[in-house]
C-alpha cells in the first residue's frame, strides 16, 4: 500500500514537471542583446524648443521686392514680408517646365523673391504647392524667383533662374484671385505697408535696401539657459553612463564617450558637439537637399528650435548648414561669436559637427526705438569707404550681446539663469561670404577735418 | 493490482516526456545565446566566400563582457623616475611630470624584428616596461612603436600611453619618448561585446573590407578612443582588425566592441601628429639641455614632414 502511495506521488510530481516545462517552452522569450540600433530618444529628453520645423517654414525669403517700372518697393516690416510669402506658398503652381537660357530680361512689373542661400531645385515642392507632385525637378540651384503678370488670362508667371543663369524653370499660377491679390500691390503703393528700396548695381547681383531711414526697436530680453549637463548628455550621447567629463580652467566642460565629444562653454552659452565616425566613410550620396532634410529632422528630434530660426546658408561643398536666430519682428540676429547661429556639418548623411547656443530669448524687457542711417546715406558712406564689388548682401538686423560676468567661477548654474540679452539694431554686410556689422565710424576722421 | 501497473507505465512515460521537454528547453536557451548569431554568421561567411575575402579562424567562444574605462594621464613622482635616473648611459628629461624624453649615449642596434627581442632591448630604458607591448616598426619614419597595456590589453594609438624609440640611419636606437596612463576606472556598466566576426562584418558594411582582400592576423581586443581628449579620457573595448589588400599594404581598423562602430587609423598620420606635439613639448625645455638639442637634431627630418602635413 505504501508503495502505491509513493508511486502516486511520483506520478503527480512528474505530471507537474511536464506541465511546467511545456509552459516554459511556450513562453520562453530569449533576451536579445540590444545592439547598434540606437534607442529612440526619450520624449522627455529635449531642449524645450519647437519640434515641427519643415523646409517650407525654416526657409524664409530674405527680401521680397516689387519692381514697378524703374522703382523698387519692399515691405516696411519684415513680419509683413513673411505673411506675404506664406500666402504665395499656398498658391497652386502648374505647368512646371525647364529650358536652357542665357540670363533673363526683367518685366516692367514683377515681384522678386530673394532667398538667403542657394537652394537646390529638388526642394521646390517643399517650398511651394506644386499641383503635380510627380514633376521631376532639375538638379541645379537658385536663390531668386520672379512673379509676373499675364493680363490676358489673369494668371501669374513664376520664373526661377539658376545661379549660373543658364537654366530656367517656368510655371503658371492660374487663379484670378491670386492675380488680383498681387496686382493690388501695384495699383497704388500703400505707404504704410511698402516703402521705396534702392538698388545697388555695383555688386554682382543687385542688392536692395530701404531708401529712407528705418526705425527699429532696441530690445532686451532675459535669457533662459539650457544649463543642465545631464540633459545635454542624454540628448547627444546614446549611452549617458559612458560619458566622462573634464573641467577646464576656463570654465568649460568637455564630455566624451571615446566615440563622440561635446564641449560646453557654460559662460558663453554655447556648445560644440563632434562625432567623427562619418569622417572616414567611403562613398558619399549626400546632396544639399537630403542634408537639409536630415538636419531639420535631427534638430526637430530634440526640440532644438529654441527660438525662431531660419535657414541662413547651406553649402553642399563644405557640407554645412547654418540657421540664424530671428526676433519676433522678423529681423535677423547676428553675433561675432556665433551665439545666434545653429551650425551643423553632415558627412555621408551623418551628423559630424553641431554647434549651437544654449540659451533662448525669454521675457522681453522692452526697449527704445532707434533710427538707423537711411539707405541713401549708407550707400554714399559705403562708396566712400568700401569696395562694393565684394559685397554680396546688406541687411538691417540686430547685434546680439550676451552679458555674462567674467568673475563667475561656480558651475552651480543658478548664476547663469538671469542673464540679460541685448539686441542692438544695425546695418550688416556680407562681404566675401562673411556677415559683419557695418562700422559707421570709418569716416569720422574726415568729418573731424571739416 | 491493475491500477498499480498502469501507474508504473504512466510514471515511465512521463519520465521520458519530461526528459524530452527538458532537452527541448535547453536547446532553445542555447539557440537564444548562439543560434541567431550562427545563422547570420553563415550568410555573412557565404558572402565573404563569394567575394573572395579571406579571414582567419575567429574564436566564437564565450561572449565576453567588458566595460568602457576612464583613465587620466599618470603624474610621475620622483620615486617613479628613480630607475631611469640611476641608469648609466641614459639622460632623461621630464616635462610637466608626465612626458619623458631620453637619449642613449651608446645607441643600441636593432638587428632582428621580433617582438620579444625588441621589447627586451628597450626594457631597461623605459618606466614600467612590463606595461608596454611592441606594436611595430614604422620603416618610413624609422620609429619603433610600443603601446601601453591596461588590464593586459593594448591601448591602441593613444599618444598618452605610448613609447616611441627613434632609430638612426644604421637602425640604432638613439632616443626614446614615453607617456604613461594612470589607473583605469570602469566607466558605465559591463556590456556584452560583439564577437570578432561581427567586427569583420562592420568593416565589410562600411566598405573598409572589399573583394579579394584578406583579414590577416588575429582580431585582437584592446582599448581605443576615437577622440583623443586632454584630461580624463574614455576608452572603449575595441577589436583591432588588420586588412591586407591585393596590391596595397596592411591597414588597421578599430571596431568599438560595444557599439560596433568601425574606424580607420592612419599610422603615419598618428606618428606625424604625435611627434609634432612631442617636439613642441621638448622645445620648451631649457636651452642647454643636451637631450633637447640632440632630439631635435634627430627628428629634424620628421618635423619638416610634419609641417608640410598639417599646413
Amino acid at each position: 500500500m505504501k508503495m502505491e502511495t509513493a508511486k502516486s506521488l511520483i506520478l503527480i510530481v512528474l505530471i507537474g514537471i511536464s506541465l511546467l516545462l511545456t509552459f516554459g517552452l511556450w513562453s520562453y522569450q530569449p533576451e536579445l542583446p540590444e545592439k547598434s540600433d540606437k534607442p529612440p530618444l526619450n520624449e522627455a529628453v529635449n531642449l524645450g524648443g519647437k519640434d515641427n520645423e519643415k523646409k517650407g517654414t525654416v526657409i524664409e525669403p530674405r527680401e521680397v521686392i516689387f519692381h514697378m517700372d524703374d522703382l523698387h518697393y519692399g515691405f516696411s516690416k519684415p513680419i509683413k514680408k513673411q505673411e506675404f510669402y506664406e500666402q504665395i506658398q499656398t498658391w497652386s503652381i502648374s505647368n512646371l517646365q525647364t529650358r536652357l537660357v542665357s540670363g533673363r530680361t526683367p518685366n516692367k512689373n514683377e515681384v522678386e523673391v530673394i532667398f538667403p542661400s542657394n537652394l537646390p531645385m529638388e526642394i521646390l515642392n517643399n517650398l511651394m504647392s506644386l499641383s503635380d507632385s510627380n514633376t521631376e525637378l532639375p538638379n541645379w540651384s537658385f536663390d531668386r524667383m520672379y512673379l509676373s503678370f499675364n493680363p490676358d488670362s489673369k494668371s501669374l508667371n513664376l520664373e526661377i533662374l539658376s545661379i549660373d543663369g543658364r537654366n530656367e524653370a517656368t510655371a503658371i499660377i492660374n487663379d484670378s484671385n491670386h492675380y488680383e491679390f498681387l496686382w493690388d500691390y501695384f495699383q497704388s503703393v500703400d505707404e504704410g505697408l511698402l516703402q521705396e528700396y534702392l538698388s545697388l548695381e555695383q555688386t554682382k547681383e543687385p542688392i536692395y535696401i530701404p531708401r529712407d531711414s528705418v526705425s527699429v526697436t532696441k530690445q532686451s530680453y532675459t535669457s533662459e539657459s539650457i544649463d543642465e549637463p545631464n540633459l545635454l548628455i542624454k540628448v547627444f550621447f546614446p549611452d549617458p553612463s559612458l560619458v566622462s567629463q573634464t573641467y577646464s580652467s576656463a570654465g568649460d566642460t568637455y564630455y566624451t564617450d571615446s566615440q563622440r565629444g561635446m564641449r560646453v562653454y557654460w559662460k558663453r552659452g554655447r556648445m560644440e558637439f563632434v562625432d567623427p565616425y562619418s569622417e572616414d566613410a567611403v562613398g558619399d550620396d549626400q546632396t544639399a537637399a537630403n542634408m537639409l532634410t536630415n538636419s531639420i529632422k535631427n534638430i526637430n528630434s530634440h526640440n532644438g528650435w529654441t527660438n525662431e530660426y531660419n535657414l541662413m546658408d547651406i553649402n553642399a561643398k563644405e557640407n554645412v548648414v547654418r540657421y540664424q536666430m530671428y526676433d519676433d519682428n522678423g529681423y535677423p540676429i547676428y553675433n561675432a561669436l556665433n551665439l545666434s547661429y545653429i551650425d551643423q556639418k553632415w558627412i555621408n548623411l551623418q551628423l559630424n559637427e553641431y554647434d549651437r547656443p544654449l540659451f533662448e530669448l525669454n521675457v522681453p524687457l522692452g526697449g527704445s526705438t532707434e533710427k538707423l542711417m537711411s539707405g541713401q546715406d549708407l550707400i554714399s558712406y559705403l562708396n566712400r569707404n568700401y569696395n562694393l564689388e565684394n559685397f554680396q548682401d546688406i541687411r538691417i538686423g540686430y547685434r546680439l550681446i550676451y552679458h555674462y560676468d567674467e568673475d563667475e567661477s561656480s558651475m552651480s548654474g543658478s548664476n547663469y539663469k538671469d542673464r540679460i540679452i541685448e539686441l542692438i539694431p544695425a546695418w550688416f554686410k556680407k562681404e566675401n561670404g562673411e556677415w559683419n556689422e557695418i562700422d559707421l565710424n570709418e569716416d569720422q576722421l574726415l568729418k573731424g577735418g571739416d | 493490482m491493475q491500477w498499480g501497473h498502469i501507474k508504473t507505465l504512466f510514471i515511465l512515460s512521463f519520465l521520458i516526456l519530461n526528459i524530452y521537454l527538458l532537452i527541448q528547453f535547453i536547446e532553445k536557451q542555447d539557440e537564444a545565446d548562439y543560434g541567431i548569431l550562427d545563422n547570420q554568421e553563415l550568410t555573412f561567411k557565404d558572402q565573404l566566400k563569394a567575394e573572395n575575402i579571406k579571414i582567419p579562424n575567429l574564436e566564437t567562444g564565450q561572449i565576453e563582457k567588458d566595460s568602457y574605462i576612464s583613465v587620466s594621464q599618470k603624474i610621475l613622482s620622483e620615486a617613479d623616475l628613480e630607475p631611469l635616473k640611476a641608469k648609466k648611459g641614459l639622460s632623461t628629461e621630464v616635462i610637466d611630470n608626465y612626458f619623458l624624453v631620453s637619449q642613449l649615449e651608446d645607441p643600441i642596434p636593432v638587428t632582428e624584428e621580433t617582438s620579444d627581442i625588441i621589447s627586451e632591448l628597450v626594457k631597461s630604458y623605459v618606466l614600467f616596461p612590463d606595461h608596454y607591448t611592441y606594436w611595430g616598426w614604422n620603416k618610413e619614419l624609422n620609429v619603433l612603436i610600443f603601446f601601453q597595456k591596461i588590464n593586459d590589453r593594448p591601448v591602441y594609438f593613444n599618444s598618452n600611453g605610448l613609447v616611441l624609440a627613434f632609430l638612426n640611419g644604421s637602425n640604432e636606437i638613439t632616443h626614446l619618448t614615453q607617456s604613461v596612463l594612470g589607473e583605469a576606472e570602469p566607466q558605465g556598466e559591463l556590456q556584452t561585446l560583439i564577437q570578432p566576426l561581427f567586427s569583420v562584418e562592420a568593416l565589410y558594411n562600411r566598405s573598409f573590407l572589399t573583394a579579394n582582400e584578406e583579414v590577416t592576423d588575429d582580431v585582437v581586443l584592446g582599448y581605443y578612443a576615437r577622440l583623443v581628449a586632454e584630461g580624463n579620457q574614455v576608452f572603449a573595448p575595441t577589436w583591432k582588425v588588420t586588412v591586407k589588400g591585393e596590391s596595397s599594404g596592411e591597414r588597421n581598423y578599430f571596431v568599438n566592441a560595444i557599439e560596433g562602430l568601425a574606424s580607420r587609423n592612419d599610422e603615419i598620420k598618428f606618428l606625424h601628429d604625435t611627434i609634432g606635439n612631442d617636439i613642441k613639448k621638448i622645445e620648451t625645455l631649457n636651452k642647454d639641455s643636451k637631450v633637447k638639442q640632440s632630439f631635435l637634431n634627430a627628428t629634424i627630418k620628421l618635423e619638416v614632414d610634419n609641417r608640410s602635413e598639417t599646413e
